[in-house]
């Protein structure tokens, strides 16, 4: 065992020593060929959507400014010489400008000011969690499991799963129109107020008789609309689900 | 004495020079192992099969979705990735996967089909039966980088032992006990290749194996054998043995495919025998680590005899060092090769569709991170239906291009399926040659929209329902003639012909040109280009009136945007491939959420899903419904260019929207309508697919109406092929026909007897004189002045 050590010791050491030599000097051996292999760079992936809390709008919140929008009509047959087309549907075509309403009868400047702070009665508020779906769940475990699991992961803060168990719930039924509430809300949550109405038009679409649902959209909308500053918008929805609540 | 300094000063400065150098490795090594930076692809992923009770799908399917997922069938269940098949009955062990969402653990069950539905879904394991099992999702494609490095990363202690003790055993004995570099190890290999004359032994170590991959070249100096060891013996300072094995098990060279190098025993594993590293047999573990010595040389497919010499060599040396039994190894060596077909490799059996999603990342990643982080992308992708309508294209264009002797393999054909009500794709075939990585016309191929446009313009119309409804009376006859600074331009029907007074519905239905461009302008074109931006068509347009009957060019892919609009009900949403992002170990990265905008009102959205219902009822693809059961409820609208060069179909279920495109690359004319080109293409798609049937609800503002189609007006009890249309409330005609017989009509809407003026002794307004809205644009056609039929009644008075 020694011998060999000490045989190895002596051989080494003046190798070494060369090595070290030949490594001092940038000459000819300047340094073995070290490829390195290892990525140069951190990535910088885009990072992950922070989950937003689900509280009620503050009243220092600045909502996006957004083309002016038209107020809807309440009732179809109450058409001027307007088309009936939806507010904010514009998508804007690269170079073009936004187009802005010419014929709308108020002139709000875009909301730079606070809007209204939520109207306290609104049941719809968004300090609670959305409930799970109203619409019968016969038969379909599947989706209920994954209402479930969007009500925990809403009680938990987290809104992008909570949306992400909705989406998933609609997949495997994509007319039930309580998701699309539910999702409307998530939405709400997190402060997409036009996805947020949109959701609940959908919903709405899809609701048939059920008036109840239909009102707690129209005042998932009129909450919607008010926090972009459309309070006229937001009065004539609300006015809508007071209707359907009375029936 | 001046000697004996220089001597010391020499060694002095020999050694700071060596301290300098290792620290500088030392560094290098520890940049290497901490940041763990291992060279990735991103992996790509289709969507995951989400099962559960009632579900519309079949045993053959399944199937089909078990063979992607590289499950293997067999008489008994032998752990993650088989199952049992009787009949339709399935029983599985799934593998255990990371969503963005969490973990699907492992589960045992049980799946039955029976007529085409999921029957039944039951745990077989202690855990309850879930009520949606979520399978692992089948991975599509890699993306990888210039230099093409591959591997799937394997943790320390997802190796098996067998494996682990089969490596040290043939490559490295002492592994346990050496400090980076093997004394005794060299010696006899020294010994051994001065004995034989040559190199039959090697006395690296793992570790100097493993810093010879990650920092050094192949060159054979003795420079480089001495830096592997200062390195080997750094690292083993740093580092303990099982991250040195770690790291080596996931960077070892195991082979070449094509462009990409097969790196690491996880992908080895997947690359050879098509299955995980965990399920690997002994005689499968023996050939992989004998690979290691040289993986061209001993390539288990090009030299079959050569691999399994040394696979027969490695386990010997298995038996001798006690690791496995002399009945194993003989039984082992027994076995074939086991060395599954090479699949495709890093090519991808999806190009048009990984084409869409790398378009859709670009916008969110560079291409270092793509490439290199073995970022994990899930997609929308539906395997089955892609099959669906990669079959489709495959199998009927060769029928079209003999019945209509355009020459062989000149046509071409792209196909987009969506899902309606998220606006995820579920299928993407951008050329009939589905396999290449080619021309993708679904994404690229520019064509004129055609009569696909319509819808447009009349959803446009149908907004302003105090001028505009189904039932409203087009001119088809009095010619359209618009001209300006470029000339004239006076457009034609298609069957050369006029067809008079034609309700709204009816012109769409029939794709009538004259009707529709008369309407157009009247409506004026900038209204019609800002419905198309509504439907989620981001192009700009210009505002020629050629463009209400489509001479635009548009791609597949924005025309199946603007569709997916319709088809969702009136709400635009952009149209997408990915759904989330995870980082290699799972880490949620970025999810694509799912994006809705009202875009049509209701009510006029109600109207126009009618009206190209009607397109299928009567219309130009009534030829549907010899295929598709009414009941179905289909919308949709042809489209022909001029000179039959395109062929197009867009149409959609409840669940489903497709959109066909026909045409020749050369851009000569192919002699095929939408009708009998796209459409039955179109058809074999959505025939051999699962569909929802369309159920319209009507929202609350719509009320039905019985009308004369002849006139437009409401249907008296006398009329015969009357219709029920729907309207927004109080937008539908006041008067109503007597269908033939000659009445005259006060204009408070009542209904006269034959012969005479009413009782007031007002005017009559004649029948038929329903004349288009006053609203006039720049230069439009000249309205009608003189109705024909007007002045009949006029005449008639006197």
């Amino acid at each position: 065992m020694i011998k060999t050590l000490r045989y190895e010791f002596f051989l080494l050491t003046p190798i070494l020593l060369w090595l070290g030599g030949c490594a001092a000097s940038p000459g000819p051996y300047a340094g073995a060929p070290v490829v390195d292999r290892s990525i140069r760079r951190a990535p910088t992936p885009q990072q992950p959507l922070s989950a937003p809390v689900a509280t009620p709008l503050p009243a220092s919140q600045q909502p996006q400014v957004q083309p002016l929008p038209r107020p809807e009509p309440l009732r179809s047959q109450e058409y001027s010489t307007q088309p009936v087309t939806p507010e904010n549907a514009y998508a804007t075509p690269p170079g073009s400008v936004p187009p802005v309403a010419t014929t709308s009868p108020t002139q709000v400047p875009p909301a730079i000011s606070p809007p209204a702070p939520p109207a306290t009665a609104a049941p719809a508020a968004p300090a609670t969690p959305p409930p799970p779906a109203e619409i019968s769940r016969q038969g379909n475990q599947a989706v209920v499991a994954l209402l479930d699991s969007a009500a925990k992961y809403v009680g938990a803060g987290e809104l992008d799963k909570a949306a992400a168990s909705l989406e998933r719930a609609l997949r495997i039924e994509p007319r039930n129109a309580g998701i699309w509430h539910d999702l409307g809300q998530i939405r709400l949550h997190q402060h997409n107020y036009p996805e947020a109405e949109s959701m609940a038009t959908k919903s709405n679409s899809l609701a048939g008789k059920d008036n109840a649902l239909r009102a707690r959209n129209w005042r998932l909308i009129s909450y919607a609309r008010r926090a972009t500053g459309n309070a006229s918008g937001a009065d004539a929805a609300q006015a809508q689900a007071v209707v359907l609540e009375r029936r | 004495m001046l000697l004996g300094l220089l001597l010391f000063g020499g060694i002095g400065l020999g050694l700071f020079a060596l301290g300098a150098y290792t620290l500088y490795l030392d560094s290098l090594i520890r940049v290497q192992f901490d940041g763990k930076r291992w060279s990735l692809p991103a992996r790509v992923y289709a969507r995951p099969l989400e099962l559960f009770p009632e579900m519309k799908f079949s045993a053959k399917q399944f199937e089909h979705e078990l063979a992607l997922l590289h499950y293997r069938v067999l008489p008994q269940l032998e752990g993650a990735g088989t199952y049992t098949q009787n009949g339709e009955t399935f029983e599985l062990l799934t593998r255990e996967f990371t969503f963005w969402d969490g973990s699907e653990a492992a589960r045992r069950v049980r799946v039955a089909f029976k007529d085409n539905t999921l029957v039944e879904l039951k745990s077989l394991d202690d855990q309850e039966t879930p009520g949606l099992l979520r399978l692992e999702p089948a991975e599509i494609a890699g993306i990888y980088p210039a230099h093409s490095e591959d591997r799937i990363l394997v943790k320390r202690e997802e190796i098996p032992p067998v494996l682990v003790d089969t490596l040290t055993a043939v490559e490295d004995r002492s592994f346990y006990e050496h400090f980076g570099v093997d004394l005794k190890g060299i010696s006899r290999a020294l010994l051994a290749n001065l004995k034989a004359g040559r190199t039959v032994q090697g006395g690296s170590t793992l570790t100097q194996q493993l810093v010879k991959n990650f920092f050094l070249s192949n060159e054979r100096t003795v420079t480089r054998k001495l830096n592997e060891m200062l390195m080997a013996v750094l690292v083993e300072w740093h580092y303990g043995k099982d991250e040195i094995l770690e790291a080596y098990s996931n960077e070892v060279y195991l082979g070449q495919d094509g462009n990409r190098a097969i790196h690491g025993l996880g992908l080895a594993s997947q690359f050879y025998f098509d299955r995980p590293l965990a399920e690997l047999d002994l005689h499968h573990v023996a050939l992989l680590i004998g690979l290691i010595r040289g993986p061209s040389y001993y390539d288990p497919r090009r030299y079959p005899e050569r691999a399994k010499e040394r696979r027969t060599l490695v386990l010997d040396v298995m038996v001798e060092q006690g690791l496995i039994s002399m009945e194993d190894a003989t039984i082992a060596k027994e076995q074939a090769l086991g060395v599954a077909p090479k699949a495709s490799g890093g090519i991808t059996r999806y190009p048009a569709f990984l084409d869409l999603v790398r378009r859709q990342l670009r916008e969110d990643y560079r291409e270092e991170d793509l490439t290199s982080e073995g970022l994990k992308i899930f997609t929308t992708l539906d395997p089955s239906v892609q099959a669906v309508a990669e079959q489709a294209i495959v199998d009927k264009l060769p029928g079209l291009e003999k019945k209509f002797r355009i020459g062989a393999d000149k046509l071409q054909g792209a196909t987009i399926v969506t899902n309606t009500q998220n606006g995820e794709v579920l299928a993407l075939v951008g050329g009939r040659d589905v396999r290449l990585a080619g021309f993708n016309r679904v994404l690229d191929a520019k064509r004129p929209a055609g009569s696909l446009l319509k819808p447009a313009v009349y959803l446009t119309a149908l907004e302003y329902p105090e001028r505009y409804t189904l039932a409203t009376l087009l001119d088809d006859s009095t010619p359209v003639v618009y001209t300006d600074s470029s000339g004239r331009w006076s457009p034609i029907n298609y069957d050369k012909r006029h067809h008079g007074q034609v309700m709204l519905q009816d012109a769409l239905a029939h794709s009538y040109n004259i009707a529709t461009a008369r309407l157009g302008l009247d409506l004026d074109v900038i209204q019609v280009i800002k419905t198309l931006h509504r439907l989620g068509m981001a192009r700009e347009l210009r505002p020629y009136p050629s463009l209400l009957l489509g001479a635009v060019d548009l791609a597949p892919l924005e025309i199946a945007q603007m569709y997916q609009t319709f088809a969702s009900g009136g709400f635009r949403m952009p149209l997408r491939a990915i759904r989330e992002v995870t980082t290699a170990t799972g880490q949620p990265l970025q999810r694509y959420p799912l994006k809705v905008d009202k875009a049509i009102e209701p009510g006029p959205a109600y109207l126009i899903t009618k009206a190209m219902q009607r397109v299928i009822q009567a219309g130009t693809a009534k030829a549907m419904s010899q295929k598709i059961p009414a009941t179905m409820g289909i919308a949709g609208k042809t489209g022909t260019t001029d000179d039959y060069r395109d062929s197009w179909f867009a149409g959609f279920s409840g669940d489903k929207m497709t959109v066909v495109w026909l045409g020749r690359d050369d851009n000569n004319p192919t002699g095929l309508s939408g009708a009998n080109g796209a459409l039955p293409v179109w058809i074999e798609i959505m025939d051999n697919l699962y569909l929802e049937p369309l159920d319209l609800v009507p929202p609350p503002s719509i009320q039905e109406v019985s009308i004369d189609p002849r006139s437009g007006l409401r249907a008296s009890r006398s009329c015969g092929g009357a219709q029920s249309l729907p309207f927004l409330e109080g937008s539908a005609p006041r008067a109503t026909s007597s269908c033939g017989a000659e009445l005259l009509y006060s204009n408070r809407g009542d209904v006269v007897p034959d012969g005479g003026v009413n009782q007031d002794g007002a005017e009559s307004e004649p029948v038929g004189s329903r004349q288009p809205a006053p609203h006039q644009s720049a230069p439009s056609p000249s309205a009608p002045e003189s109705d024909p039929i007007s002045d009949f009644f006029k005449r008639l008075l006197k």
